[in-house]
C-alpha cells in the first residue's frame, strides 16, 4: 500500500472485479476507485454492464472474482457486512420503485426508523428537511401514484438521503422520466454534488456528466474502456468504441 | 308433491347442530392451512433452492390428491399409525387443512410475484430487515392481490366440509340425509341444507366482491 491511498480510504475500491451470468461474462477485470467527494458517471453502451456494474456495489447484483470494498468494508458473504454498506450508500433507480402504498413521508421515514431506530418525529423532520430540499415537500401527504415522474424521482433521491448515506447511486435516474421532467432531477442531482456528495452515476445524460463529473468512466462488454476527467473524455477520447459512443449520443 | 316446511322446522335444533359442526370443522381446517399455506409461500420465494423444492413438493402432492382419499386416510390410517384414535372431526379438518395449504400457498404466491422486482430492490438497498421488507412492503402489496381469490378459497373450502359427512362426522350434509331417511322427508332436507349453505355461503362470496372493489379503488 502507498503511502497516498494509507492517509485516506477510498469511498469504494474496486479490484479484479468479475461477473457472470451463468457462463456469461457481464463485467471483466473491473478495477475502479472512488474518493469521498468524488463525482462519477458511467456511461457506455446499453449492455456494456454499467448498470450491473454500480449494483454490485451495494450488493443488489454479486460478483464472483476480485474485492469490493465500501468505505473500508469488504463485500463479501458475511450479512453484517452487506448491511452494513447498504446503510451507507443509497440508491437512486430508473423505475423510482417508491413504495405505492405509503404515503411520500412514510416512504421517507420507513428505514430511518426501522434501520437507524429513529423516533417518529425525528424521522418526520429529517423526511421534511430533505423534502424540502428536493422541493417537493407540499407532496408529503399524498400516495406516490399521485406525483408526476419527475416528483416521484425527486422523493426517491429524498428516501435515500434520509439514511444519510456517505455514497450515492443513481442507475438511469432520467431514463424513464419525460424529457421536460429530466431538468428538475438533474438539478436536485447537481445540488448534491455541490454539496459534496460522493457519488455514481450511470447516465446517458451528457450535459451532465459535462458539468458535474468529475471523472466519466466509459464501459463497453463489461470492461471500462476509458476514464478521464469530462474535458478530456469529451474532447479527446482515444478509444474507437469511446469515439463510436460519442458520435451517436452527441451526433444529434 | 307436497313439501312440508313445519318438518324443516321442528328438526331446525338439529340442523343447527350440523351448522356448528360444519363450521368448527371450516374454522379447524382454516387454522391449519394459513400458517401452512404462508410458511410454503415464503419458503418459494425465498433464497434456498432446498427448502424451495420441499415447499413445491407439498403442493404439488397435496394438490393432486383428492379431499376424499385423504379424508379416508386420516380417518382410517392415522390412528392406527400414531398409535391412538383420532376422532372424524379433527381427521377430515385435518385433511382439508392440509390440502387447503398447499392451495393457498399458490395464492399467496401468486399475489408475492406480482409485486415487481424494483420493490425488494428499493428495499433492500435501503437496508431493511427482510422481516421488514416482508411485512410493511410486500405483503400489504400482495395482500391486495391475493384478497380475492382467497376469499373464492374460503368458500370452496366450506363446501369440501361436506365431505366429512363420508366418515361419519354430523355435519350439516350428514345431519340433512340422516333426518330424510329417518322422516322419509328427503325432499325438504335436502332442500334445507342447500339453502342452510346458501346462507352461510352467500355472505362471504358478497363480502368477497365488497373488498374486490375497495381495493380497487385504493389501488387506482
Amino acid at each position: 500500500m502507498t503511502a497516498a491511498s494509507a492517509t485516506r480510504t477510498p469511498a469504494i475500491r474496486i479490484e479484479g472485479m468479475s461477473k457472470w451470468y451463468g457462463a456469461f461474462q457481464v463485467l471483466a477485470d473491473i478495477d475502479l476507485t472512488v474518493m469521498p467527494g468524488d463525482r462519477l458517471v458511467v456511461c457506455g453502451p446499453s449492455g456494456s454492464g454499467k448498470s450491473t456494474l454500480i449494483r454490485c456495489i451495494n450488493r443488489l447484483e454479486e460478483h464472483q472474482e476480485g474485492t469490493i470494498t465500501v468505505d473500508g468494508i469488504r463485500l463479501d458473504e458475511n450479512t453484517r457486512n452487506i448491511d452494513a454498506v447498504r446503510k451507507e450508500v443509497g440508491m437512486v433507480f430508473q423505475q423510482f420503485n417508491l413504495f405505492p402504498h405509503l404515503t411520500i413521508l412514510e416512504n421517507c421515514t420507513l428505514a430511518p426508523r426501522t434501520v437507524r431506530r429513529m423516533s417518529k418525529s425525528d424521522a418526520e423532520a429529517r423526511a421534511m428537511h430533505y423534502l424540502h430540499k428536493v422541493r417537493i415537500p407540499e407532496q408529503a401527504g399524498k400516495y406516490p401514484g399521485q406525483l408526476s415522474g419527475g416528483q416521484q424521482q425527486r422523493v426517491a433521491i429524498a428516501r435515500s438521503l434520509c439514511m444519510d448515506p456517505r455514497i450515492m447511486l443513481f442507475d438511469e435516474p432520467t431514463s424513464a422520466l419525460d424529457p421536460e421532467m429530466i431538468k428538475e432531477v438533474l438539478d436536485t442531482m447537481t445540488d448534491l454534488a455541490q454539496e459534496g456528495m460522493t457519488m455514481v452515476v450511470v447516465t446517458h445524460e451528457m450535459g451532465f456528466a459535462r458539468r458535474v463529473a468529475d471523472r466519466v468512466v466509459f464501459m463497453d462488454r463489461g470492461r471500462i474502456v476509458e476514464q478521464k476527467p469530462p474535458e478530456d473524455f469529451f474532447n479527446a477520447p482515444e478509444h474507437p468504441r469511446t469515439k463510436l459512443f460519442l458520435d451517436q449520443v452527441l451526433g444529434h | 308433491m307436497d313439501f312440508q316446511f313445519d318438518i324443516i322446522l321442528r328438526y331446525l335444533p338439529d340442523l343447527l347442530q350440523g351448522v356448528r359442526m360444519t363450521l368448527i370443522a371450516f374454522f379447524t381446517a382454516l387454522a391449519i392451512g394459513l400458517p401452512i399455506g404462508m410458511t410454503l409461500c415464503v419458503l418459494r420465494v425465498g433464497k434456498s433452492r432446498g427448502l424451495g423444492r420441499a415447499a413445491a413438493v407439498y403442493t404439488t402432492v397435496f394438490r393432486t390428491i383428492p379431499e376424499v382419499v385423504l379424508i379416508f386416510w386420516m380417518f382410517y390410517c392415522l390412528p392406527p399409525l400414531v398409535g391412538g384414535t383420532v376422532s372424524g372431526l379433527w381427521a377430515g379438518s385435518l385433511a382439508l387443512g392440509l390440502i387447503s395449504g398447499a392451495f393457498l400457498a399458490e395464492i399467496f404466491r401468486g399475489g408475492v410475484q406480482s409485486i415487481p422486482r424494483g420493490q425488494w430492490e428499493a428495499a433492500t438497498a435501503l437496508a431493511l430487515p427482510r422481516v421488514t421488507i416482508w411485512r410493511r412492503i410486500i405483503v400489504p402489496q400482495a395482500a391486495r392481490l391475493a384478497i380475492p381469490p382467497f376469499i373464492n378459497h374460503l368458500t370452496e373450502l366450506m363446501k369440501g366440509t361436506t365431505l366429512l359427512a363420508t366418515i361419519g362426522v354430523a355435519d350439516l350434509a350428514l345431519k340433512s340425509y340422516v333426518l330424510g331417511a329417518q322422516t322419509f322427508r328427503y325432499f325438504e332436507f335436502l332442500t334445507a341444507i342447500a339453502l342452510l349453505y346458501f346462507i352461510i355461503i352467500f355472505p362471504v362470496a358478497r363480502f368477497a366482491e365488497y373488498v374486490e372493489r375497495r381495493l380497487a379503488v385504493a389501488t387506482r
